[in-house]
């Protein structure tokens, strides 16, 4: 592991789902298009750091973070974990650093196999990375069981005798059972409700503190984002849009995209409560998506040459935030509550706030 | 949770108590309807009149009584174990004894082969849904399913056995065989005789019987299979077994075959009551000594004289074997998904 480096590292991380052709389309050799759900991600984490992942649905999240997890197989870019390329592993190669990163998912009931039990759930990653049997293998699941707040006497039972929050617990157990270094969180409290929520936050924490690991938080939970993350990226129809540490980023956003985000999260103060801000227009298509700000047509902020030059992920300020818009500067400090106010007409038409000054 | 050995037990005593009622349907059904439209005189005097006086006799003795007592003499012969005998006094139950066994291991060998070939068929045309190994496996299954049993049988007999070189008829090469036949089938009796010969011999006999009746039926298993691993596949548990480092053999055949098979264990359960009606045809074709044979002997088949006794009791015991083969289905889907609860 080089020192001081990133734990991991994906440089213009692409991944294109091809629409199958209809047999007509083949015949009339219509080129094959492709969905864009990941296109160009460049991100980097560094040991015992957490990155957040926010975005709305659709914007590539999860593909992102099964591209790090190696689930799918990236269409372009490249994967560096601890500095060595893991974009092309396969095989028994590729199972064999399935132990550095590991994965929560979202459905605490969907990512447990019914017929098994917990000791053998959170024990076959153990078996299959370690080649541990038989009683061994009990023993290291009860261990374990403690840290993620589960009583180590359930070893048989089945993953439905448990709550939602039990089994996210289990999950993370399991993720936790080859000690990885890096775990993809997608979702992982989204289906909970909010007390357990909060417990399974907590308890991540902890054990990030404990076992110097790094995670990759998928969520649009921008309260967990603001608890768990270090620093925050935040997607937009399979880009970066802005990347920023977590305080820069949810107190002063810069993308129109970042402010119109959580402009939308809801405030508990009644008298703070207004017009929903509606962000307008039609969402471009994912399907071989047109050059120009994919935001644009939503954007209350667009000019011509956002419909026609994509905007680069440039540093921003001195803070090692980078954004990718045009007329960043111009929009810097504008507020989210402004612009939730400003954009309350139909459809979000530009209402051309005033460029603040400096 | 009732998952318990004793909780199995009620289970198990529930549904065969509920076996009683579809039995005794099953009875009075194939009674009225096989007796409905007989008078003793023409039925005895148009089949037994070149028989000798004694069979003449016994058919007008047992035909000629109203048809309720008819039916309680035959129940209550049942309920004592007694099938009742041809006219000409052939026991019923002598035949079914030595023929119910050759039919089972004929439709256990079909179900091993539906399940060693078509469940595993289904898993590769779920991992190549879509693509060209889902259209071969397709085309396979389909075939066999559209083929009429008849014709399957009478092509594989005349066609695929000789140009395998295996044998169309019978349970062996030879008439008598020179060790006990303690049970009836034909493979376990030559292993229990140490008979090595033998025992290959009486595999070759099985194979083409056997292949052909898992080949029309095998479609249901691989079509079930299919489908159910399309639903498990893209679940989250599936994906974390990949993440486990796990090679894609057990990520398919461990975990997601593993929750697949609910399903396709409780079709096959259905398919295999049903199998025994498909050895009809193919026992008589491949001249194979079971009771689908001997269903078609006791209906008049071949010119044989018709034998009501022997219909009814071939009628019941299809009954009897459907319930039990839906039975042992709902125990082995317990078995297979701890979620069930046994009370």
């Amino acid at each position: 592991m080089s020192d001081g480096g990133p734990l991991l590292e994906t440089v213009g991380l692409e991944k294109f789902f091809p629409i199958t052709r209809t047999f007509g389309e083949t015949l009339a050799r219509r080129e094959s298009r492709a969905i864009h759900a990941v296109d160009g991600v460049s991100i980097t984490v560094r040991p015992r750091e957490t990155l957040g992942l926010i975005g709305e649905s659709g914007s590539g999240k999860t593909t992102f973070g099964w591209l790090i997890a190696r689930l799918h197989d990236a269409t372009g870019g490249t994967i560096r974990f601890a500095g060595e390329d893991v974009t092309h592993l396969k095989g028994r190669a590729l199972r064999a650093w399935r132990r550095n990163v590991q994965i929560v998912f979202q459905d605490p009931v969907g990512s447990l196999d019914p017929r098994l039990r917990v000791w053998q759930i959170v024990g076959e990653p153990i078996r299959a990375q370690e080649g541990v049997h038989g009683p061994a293998v009990r023993d290291r699941v009860q261990a374990l069981l403690p840290s993620v707040g589960l009583p180590p006497d359930c070893l048989d039972q089945y993953p439905h005798e448990f709550s939602g929050g039990g089994r996210q617990r289990l999950s993370l157990a399991r993720a936790l059972s080859v000690q990885p270094r890096l775990i993809v969180l997608d979702e992982p409290t989204s289906a909970l409700d909010v007390a357990v929520q909060a417990q399974i936050l907590n308890r991540l924490v902890e054990l990030q503190r404990e076992r110097g690991l790094a995670y990759v938080l998928i969520t649009h939970n921008v309260a967990a984002v603001r608890f768990v993350a270090d620093r925050v990226a935040v997607m937009y129809l399979g880009q970066i849009v802005e990347y920023a540490g977590v305080r820069d980023l949810l107190e002063h956003p810069v993308h129109p995209y970042t402010k119109a985000l959580l402009a939308a999260v809801p405030v508990p103060d009644a008298s703070r409560r207004r017009t929903r801000y509606r962000i307008g227009g039609d969402i471009p298509s994912l399907i071989d998506p047109p050059p120009g700000c994919r935001f644009a047509p939503r954007c209350p902020f667009v000019i011509d040459r956002c419909r026609l030059e994509d905007p680069p992920l440039v540093p921003f300020g001195a803070s090692g935030r980078l954004v990718a818009c045009h007329r960043a500067e111009e929009v810097r400090d504008i507020s989210p509550e402004v612009l939730l106010s400003s954009a309350s007409g139909a459809g979000g038409a530009p209402a051309s706030p005033a460029p603040a000054p400096g | 949770m009732g998952r318990s050995l004793s909780d199995l037990f009620v289970f198990v005593g529930k549904r065969l108590l509920q076996l009683i009622p579809v039995l005794l349907g099953v009875i009075v059904l194939t009674f009225i309807v096989s007796h409905l439209d007989l008078s003793a005189s023409t039925l005895c005097h148009e089949w037994y009149f070149h028989a000798g006086a004694n069979t003449l006799s016994n058919c007008e003795a047992k035909y000629g009584l109203p048809l309720p007592t008819q039916f309680w003499n035959y129940l209550t012969s049942l309920v004592h174990g007694n099938w009742g005998a041809a006219v000409s006094g052939a026991s019923v139950g002598a035949e079914i004894d030595v023929r119910l066994p050759a039919t089972i291991e004929l439709v256990l060998a079909s179900l091993f082969l539906m399940i060693v070939i078509g469940i595993p068929l289904g898993v590769v045309a779920a991992q190549y849904s879509g693509r060209f190994g889902d259209h071969i496996v397709r085309v396979f299954y389909l075939s066999g399913w559209a083929t009429p049993t008849y014709l399957g049988a009478v092509l594989v007999a005349i066609f695929v056995g000789p140009w395998l070189g295996l044998p169309t008829s019978g349970e062996y090469s030879t008439v008598i065989v020179p060790f006990p036949q303690y049970t009836h089938m034909s493979v376990v009796d030559a292993i229990l005789a140490l008979n090595f010969p033998y025992t290959v011999d009486a595999i070759d006999h099985l194979i083409l019987p056997a292949s052909v009746l898992a080949f029309i039926n095998m479609g249901i298993a691989t079509r079930m299979t299919r489908a159910s691993m399309l639903e498990v596949l893209p679940l989250d548990y599936v994906r974390s077994a990949r993440m486990k480092g796990l090679g894609e053999f057990w990520v398919l055949y461990k975990h997601a075959l593993r929750n697949a098979l609910i399903t396709t264990t409780t079709v096959l359960g259905l398919t295999a009551g049903g199998l025994l009606a498909g050895t009809v045809v193919i026992e008589e074709v491949f001249d194979w000594p079971g009771i689908g044979q001997y269903a078609y002997t006791v209906i008049g088949g071949g010119g044989s004289s018709p034998n009501f006794d022997g219909a009814i009791a071939v009628v019941v015991i299809f009954a009897i074997a459907v319930v039990v083969a839906n039975l042992a289905a709902d125990i082995l889907y317990g078995l297979l998904d701890p979620r069930v609860d046994w009370r």
